[in-house]
């Protein structure tokens, strides 16, 4: 099974990790500072970091830059609520995903499940034209979109919004992500623009959009199209 | 990404005394409406070289432009205009600015004017031209005007008694000697209205005239009674006598003139640093007050904890030795520098900001070398500087009194922090403690059932501690002085954010939404997802089913409500929003810090919460927030 790489210098939390992931049949190398977790890279490369960001040796960051874009190692970060501004950026820079301390093994097994899947899929050539994802069937050529067999009509952006994060169901994607899918590369900031188009495809698909199923928001940070599980 | 640094705006500097101002005008423009700005010299390729005064002028006024943040480009061409338009062309500058001519218009008809024929090929630039003196006169160089003024009076004074002499030599065979004597004393009392001066000038020449031209022996200087010397002594008597009237008038005009202009000045500077909160602001404001009425560069200092004195504002191009002047005016509490007893061949004059018999700061001015500041001028800086110490003095209190607020509110968190963690936080580590050694000793003794228990007992109570955590932590942050990020966000967003977050928390509840689909809210999108959280969470606690969330627009407020329909408010029900107050004890654990994060986060907002009975039973929380567009 896969092989885990885990940098967080608390052995609490390693000892905690250690035993949710042996527990579920993976393979764990530890590290707790960045040189150690260097020196773990060189020798093998794991299928998924979870990587704390604060390390007594230098934040976290830095090694993700390392990584990317050399490297598409799936990166879960590890940080506390409060930290949105970090979180944003840890993403940005390129991590997959993120999990705020405290967290339920439940929902650990759940980012690396999405995390793998991901990795996995990138590898299969072209993305694919056709989409499922819950109730969502995009059809990419076709610029179509039906939510539980039904047909709905979305604007371009709109369209290009829901395809961007069913792309990666399960996975947070950023309001500079999404813009920069949406618009192309744009340096202004279009996050309320953005909150605009969602709230409006929102609307479309979801029957309460004030208590989304699918499409829900993590505050502060971006959008998560949710899948089935 | 960002995008290319735009120049907006490019002041032309030349030796004239005119471009200090243009670059202090053109450093205001940019700051007004943070734009970009540089300034441009241009040194025209053939033209004889400038003098060495001029020079270093256009040095010093380069450097002022490197002291304001601005950058200078030196050009070389053949013509100034062309030159300075294909600059601004190749650095997208969209405005010119250009002092206005100070010499006469006969050199413009012969070379041509710069202004004409950069106006002309401006194209789509602005060309901004400002006069060599918009506002007011300064005070402190009304007698350089003065003395242009003179010579024309003295002609004046010249060209009136040759009139009269003309007139009389013409009519000499219809009038009588005493005729004669009017039409001088006529002239004499115009040029006397010139001054003292022109009033000597034209007696003399009116007397030596009348005696060569009228009084007999006719056409000599000799004089041949004593009803003439009479005439003399009166036509000289006149000059004299009006003559010191009319400059005793003007120089009380002049000085009620500049008593009211600096009445003005003293006026609008107490009004506008009245409202200053902070001491850059105070700095500011008289800084610019300073320049405005004197046209030179100021700049206030005050003492810095670790770096001596530093300028808070209006930095010119102080140097080294003017700020070791400042230093001495601030040490003994004197004034210093140009034109006073100490270190009079600094540049800068240096005043005292005093406060009683403490030193706030110094107050520097510092123009030409020939600027000099006269009596009324000096009344007037101190007057100025009266005016900021009590400014100063003013923004320190109420500075030292926030701090002090402040501190008292971190004291008081403090306090409680401390209780709560000695009582409430023990309570769950208590149960987690327990319930996990438990399970370690006793597993085989246990039947699943119990086992059951203690787990979920363990995994409850690391929840409730991590909600305290957290909403000690966003009480620290929100109480301490953190200011809230504000996003435009949709409302429906918000409330979704949140119920997603407590999904497995509102488990079966019913909850009825009724939220506005255009409605967006100026909030701190992390922060404010905190409010209705623990609002919903303060719900399913100690209210009951069904909740209701509602958002809509009411005037020029967003109200939000979470209603629930459980037993309703307790009596006290405003006690409800202190720190570590709980509706009902027995029943509901936790600290009773939600609701005072609640208000602490809605208050950062500008917003108010009130806690309300629910129409039909059970409590309702309403939070108001300000509206504002992007």
């Amino acid at each position: 099974m896969s092989t885990l790489l885990v940098v967080e210098d608390d052995p609490h939390l390693r000892r905690f990790l250690r035993a949710a992931l042996t527990g579920h049949g993976y393979t764990i190398v530890e590290a707790a500072t960045l040189a150690e977790a260097r020196a773990e890279l060189a020798r093998a490369l794991p299928a998924v970091i979870l990587l704390d960001l604060g390390l007594p040796d230098g934040d976290g960051l830095t090694l993700l830059r390392g990584l990317r874009p050399e490297t598409t190692i799936p990166v879960i970060v590890l940080s506390a609520r409060g930290q949105e501004g970090d979180k944003v950026i840890a993403l940005d820079a390129g991590a997959d995903d993120y999990l705020t301390k405290p967290f339920g093994a439940g929902e650990l097994m759940a980012r690396i499940r999405v995390a793998l899947r991901h990795a996995d899929a990138r590898g299969t050539g072209p993305p694919a034209d056709l989409l499922d994802v819950g109730p969502f069937h995009i059809d990419q050529p076709r610029h179509e979109v039906t939510v539980s067999g039904e047909l709905v009509h979305l604007t371009p952006i709109e369209f290009k919004i829901l395809v961007e994060l069913a792309r990666q169901p399960g996975r947070v994607i950023t309001h500079r992500q999404l813009a920069r899918a949406v618009w192309g590369d744009t340096s202004g900031d279009q996050s309320h623009t953005l909150r605009v188009h969602v709230a409006a495809l929102r609307r479309k698909v979801e029957p309460t959009p004030a208590r989304p199923r699918w499409l829900v928001t993590e505050a502060g940070v971006g959008y998560r199209l949710r899948g089935d599980e | 990404m960002a995008e290319p640094p735009r120049l907006d705006l490019l002041v032309c500097v030349g030796p004239s005394p005119t471009s200090e101002r243009l670059i202090r005008e053109t450093h205001r423009m940019a700051a007004a409406e943070a734009s970009t700005w540089s300034a441009a010299t241009v040194e025209v390729t053939n033209a004889p070289p400038l003098a060495a005064r001029d020079r270093e002028q256009l040095e010093s006024h380069l450097r002022l432009v490197e002291s304001l943040g601005g950058e200078v480009h030196r050009l070389h061409g053949a013509a100034v205009p062309e030159v300075l338009l294909a600059h601004a062309r190749a650095h997208g500058v969209t405005r010119i600015v250009a002092g206005k001519p100070t010499h006469g218009r006969w050199r413009d008809r012969l070379g041509g004017s710069l202004l004409d024929t950069l106006i002309r090929g401006s194209g789509s630039i602005e060309v901004h031209v400002l006069a060599p003196l918009a506002t007011a006169p300064a005070l402190a160089i009304a007698h350089q005007r003065d003395t242009r003024r003179g010579w024309r009076a003295y002609a004046l004074a010249i060209g009136g008694v040759a009139i009269v002499t003309g007139l009389g030599l013409a009519t000499f065979d219809a009038l009588s000697l005493a005729d004669l004597t009017m039409l001088y004393l006529i002239a004499i009392a115009a040029g006397s209205l010139f001054g003292r001066g022109p009033s000597l000038v034209a007696a003399s020449l009116s007397v030596a005239a009348y005696d060569f031209c009228f009084v007999a022996p006719r056409f000599t200087f000799a004089v041949s009674g004593v009803r003439q010397l009479l005439t003399f002594f009166v036509m000289f008597g006149c000059g004299i006598a009006i003559s010191t009237l009319t400059v005793r008038l003007r120089r009380q005009e002049r000085n009620a003139i500049v008593r009211e202009r600096r009445t003005a000045a003293l006026l609008a500077f107490t009004r506008e640093v009245g409202s200053a909160l902070t001491e850059p602001d105070v700095a500011a404001v008289t800084a610019r007050h300073l320049e405005d009425a004197f046209d030179i560069a100021a700049a206030v200092l005050v003492p810095h904890a670790t770096e001596g004195l530093v300028a808070a504002a209006g930095l010119g191009a102080l140097a080294e030795r003017e700020v070791a002047v400042a230093r001495w005016a601030f040490d003994h509490q004197e004034v210093a520098g140009h034109e006073t007893a100490t270190l009079a061949d600094a540049r800068a004059l240096c005043v005292p900001i005093l406060d009683g018999d403490r030193a706030l700061g110094v107050l520097a001015l510092q123009g030409q070398p020939t600027v000099t500041f006269d009596r009324d001028a000096r009344h007037f800086i101190d007057a100025i500087a009266r005016q900021a110490a009590l400014a100063l003095a003013h923004v320190r209190l109420v500075a030292e009194a926030k701090e002090a607020a402040l501190r008292a509110t971190t004291e008081e968190l403090r306090s409680s922090l401390l209780s709560a963690v000695s009582h409430d936080l023990r309570t769950p580590l208590a149960v987690i403690t327990g319930a996990a050694t438990t399970l370690r000793d006793r597993e085989a003794e246990l039947d699943p059932a119990a086992r059951g228990e203690l787990l979920a007992s363990i995994v409850d109570d690391a929840r409730r501690l991590e909600r305290v955590l957290g909403n000690l932590l966003q009480l620290t942050r929100v109480e301490t002085g953190f200011r809230p990020t504000c996003e435009l966000v949709p409302a429906e967003e918000v409330v979704g954010a949140a119920l997603t977050r407590l999904e497995s928390a509102i488990g079966e509840w019913r909850v009825d939404l009724d939220v506005a689909p255009d409605l967006a809210l100026w909030i701190d999108p992390v922060l404010f997802e905190q409010v209705l959280i623990n609002l919903v969470e303060n719900a399913l606690k100690h209210g009951g089913a069904p909740l209701a969330i509602a958002a809509r627009r009411s005037g020029d407020r967003v109200e939000l409500d979470v209603a629930d329909r459980g037993p309703g408010l307790p009596p006290d029900a405003t006690r409800l929003f202190d720190k570590f107050v709980r509706a009902s004890t027995a029943t509901a654990p936790g600290v009773g810090l939600g609701l005072a994060v609640v208000r602490a986060i809605v208050t950062a907002h500008g917003g108010e919460v009130a806690a309300l009975a629910n129409p039909g039973g059970g409590a309702l929380f309403r939070v108001t927030l300000p509206v504002r567009s992007a």
